[in-house]
């Protein structure tokens, strides 16, 4: 396990530079273009496209990110009245279920990833190839799928202590 | 089942995996897929996982809210909150309750940079609550003026509820943002004015504040005058159209990174803080916002939302008594569930009911926030209730609900003025076309 969570925390630090990157990508794109448009009559061709694409970036590496700082939203006015051991196994219960929303989606992109790549679909304007940034965001939800895992056999191990 | 029956066992489990403490994004996703499965069929399905998120996050309108989740964090990290809550005790500092008033002041000016309640509320909270404390202000003034003061930042733009509800409802983000902002001044007028009665009704809360020369003033507006002069580029600039909600998020982030650099406030640690603070809440939102348009999708084949608009259209009940009953539903799911859950659990079944009576949505919009500053305001789930006590712990969390009582009588009376004059919250949309 603490060899699972080095590797996932070496991970999400390359990926955190990566949409960090993408961020600044995509606030630097956005101000180019108004200022363009504005000052010297030249938008930035492509803008809305590429700031598009950067955002899929973002969001990818955003949402395994939280899911480790265990940032996702929780109605607990329930599960904290539970016991300690309860309260681990049922977070291992709802992490399960969690897991398995999110590997049904992860399916659903992959499948479309592959037929993106095999169609060669490519954005309007710009011409840029759409499968990478599809995989991106299939990548983005495995990692969110691998932390859901960590936590959800975290919580186990945490129930059988108590 | 028909799909009404769905919709409704649908709706059951989801409020049942919610309370069982399945994250609200991930519940919303598995009920959403799984009827729609069941309605449609599996490739129905996978079409709806494939296409809807991902139509969602490769968006350019929706970059709006990493954006000025970005500009809110940055201006946190580099303790700009310091400076405009100093201006704004020069300028109102000598009234009954002056550093309260001024708290409300630097809320209102903060709001305008961020989207998050929570982020005004510590960002204005750390340096007022020690400052009124100090002075003796009474515990309930002290927590009543900064939680209501946080919430200032859901109403006026760049307001992350609205961009929510734009996203949901398919409404002009621009839209929603200028109709935030006469009834987000209103609110903070009568906030200062809750403060102001209050403290002249019973003297012993708060002490007379020092008056301050012009040169004070003025040398504490030179501290933070690039910070509003950015407020007013942001708000000034969507109102006129200038630019699009995402440029103006750009513009932000980019023009609060280059001041708080040229200012020196801003190091390569603080910088890369707010990148990872700014990852960490998008992912949060994006993750409920896609689990919300999974379960829309399903909700929408269930036909439960058209029957229901039908059913209530044809009540032989005023439509204002309806938006009445809705606002009172809202409140007290609000007082259960936090804002996003609340909404977007709810947005799907109130809002065909709300356009088929003929409400704008626009202004309802404005409503939903209201209520939802309303619901922040009240126990058990009020994050800028649990921000004034974790940077007070000592100060009672009765006092904290004395203290905001005023403040949600002053929401509740915006709320009918919204009511009784829409127009409050539609006249800048109409200017813009």
């Amino acid at each position: 396990m603490a060899f699972y969570t080095k590797v996932s925390t070496a991970m999400i630090r390359v990926l955190l530079v990566v949409g960090g990157i993408a961020m600044m990508v995509m606030m630097a794109i956005v101000v180019g273009n108004s200022l363009g448009r504005a000052f010297f009559k030249r938008p930035i061709f492509g803008t809305i496209e590429i700031a598009g694409l950067a955002g899929v970036v973002v969001v990818a590496v955003a949402v395994g990110f939280a899911e480790r700082e265990r940032r996702n939203v929780v109605v607990d006015i329930v599960a904290n009245r539970f016991k300690p051991r309860s309260r681990a196994l049922a977070d291992a219960f709802t992490l399960f279920l969690s897991l398995g929303a999110v590997a049904f989606l992860l399916w659903a992109v992959f499948n479309d990833s592959l037929n993106s790549l095999t169609v060669r679909e490519v954005t309007l304007t710009t011409g840029v190839s759409i499968a990478p940034f599809k995989f991106t965001w299939a990548i983005g939800l495995m990692i969110l799928c691998l932390f859901l895992l960590q936590h959800m056999i975290e919580a186990i191990r945490k129930g059988r202590k108590r | 089942m028909n799909p009404i029956i769905t919709g409704v066992v649908g709706l059951c489990v989801l409020l049942a995996l919610m309370f069982a403490g399945v994250p609200i994004g991930f519940a919303m996703l598995l009920v959403g897929s799984t009827g729609f499965m069941y309605l449609v069929k599996l490739s129905g399905a996978i079409h709806i996982l494939s296409s809807v998120p991902y139509g969602l996050i490769s968006n350019y309108d929706y970059c709006v809210l990493p954006l000025f989740l970005l500009m809110g964090t940055i201006i946190l990290n580099a303790g700009l909150g310091g400076t405009l809550f100093r201006f704004a005790d020069t300028v109102m500092g000598r009234l009954p309750g002056g550093l309260a008033i001024a708290t409300i002041f630097a809320c209102g000016i903060f709001s305008a940079i961020s989207s998050s309640s929570i982020a005004c509320a510590l960002t204005i909270g750390l340096i007022a609550i020690p400052e009124m404390r100090r002075y003796k202000y009474d515990n309930a003034l002290v927590a009543g003026s900064v939680a209501s003061g946080g919430t200032l930042a859901i109403l006026i733009p760049p307001s992350g509820i609205l961009i929510i509800y734009g996203i949901m409802t398919e409404q002009s983000i621009a839209k929603l943002f200028v109709a935030g902002m006469i009834p987000g001044i209103i609110l903070a007028l009568m906030f200062i004015i809750v403060i102001y009665v209050w403290v002249r009704l019973n003297p012993t809360l708060a002490p007379s504040g020092r008056s301050t020369t012009l040169r004070e003033k003025m040398a504490a507006l030179g501290e933070c005058a690039e910070i509003i002069l950015l407020c007013l580029l942001i708000l000034g600039g969507l109102t006129i159209g200038w630019f699009t909600p995402t440029e103006a998020g750009a513009i932000g982030a980019f023009g609060a990174i280059a001041l708080c650099l040229i200012r020196r406030r801003l190091s390569w640690q603080g910088l890369k803080d707010s990148v990872i603070d700014t990852m960490r809440n998008t992912g949060m939102i994006f993750v409920i916002l896609t689990g919300a348009l999974v379960f829309n999708a399903f909700f929408a084949v269930t036909t439960i939302p058209m029957e229901l608009a039908d059913w209530v259209s044809g009540l032989a009940l005023p439509p204002m008594s309806i938006m009445a009953i809705i606002i009172v539903i809202y409140f007290i799911l609000g007082t259960a569930l936090d804002e996003l859950t609340m909404i977007l659990l709810t947005l799907p079944i109130f809002y065909p009911v709300v356009t088929r009576l003929g409400f704008d949505p626009i202004w309802f919009g404005v409503i939903i926030v209201l209520i939802v500053e309303m619901a922040m305001l009240s126990p058990p789930v009020g994050m800028p209730m649990f921000i004034v006590k974790g940077i007070a712990p000592d100060i009672p969390m009765q006092s904290i609900f004395k203290g905001i009582i005023p403040f949600c009588i002053a929401i509740a009376v915006m709320i009918a003025l919204l009511l009784a004059f829409p127009r409050m919250a539609l006249f800048l949309p109409g200017l813009m076309g």
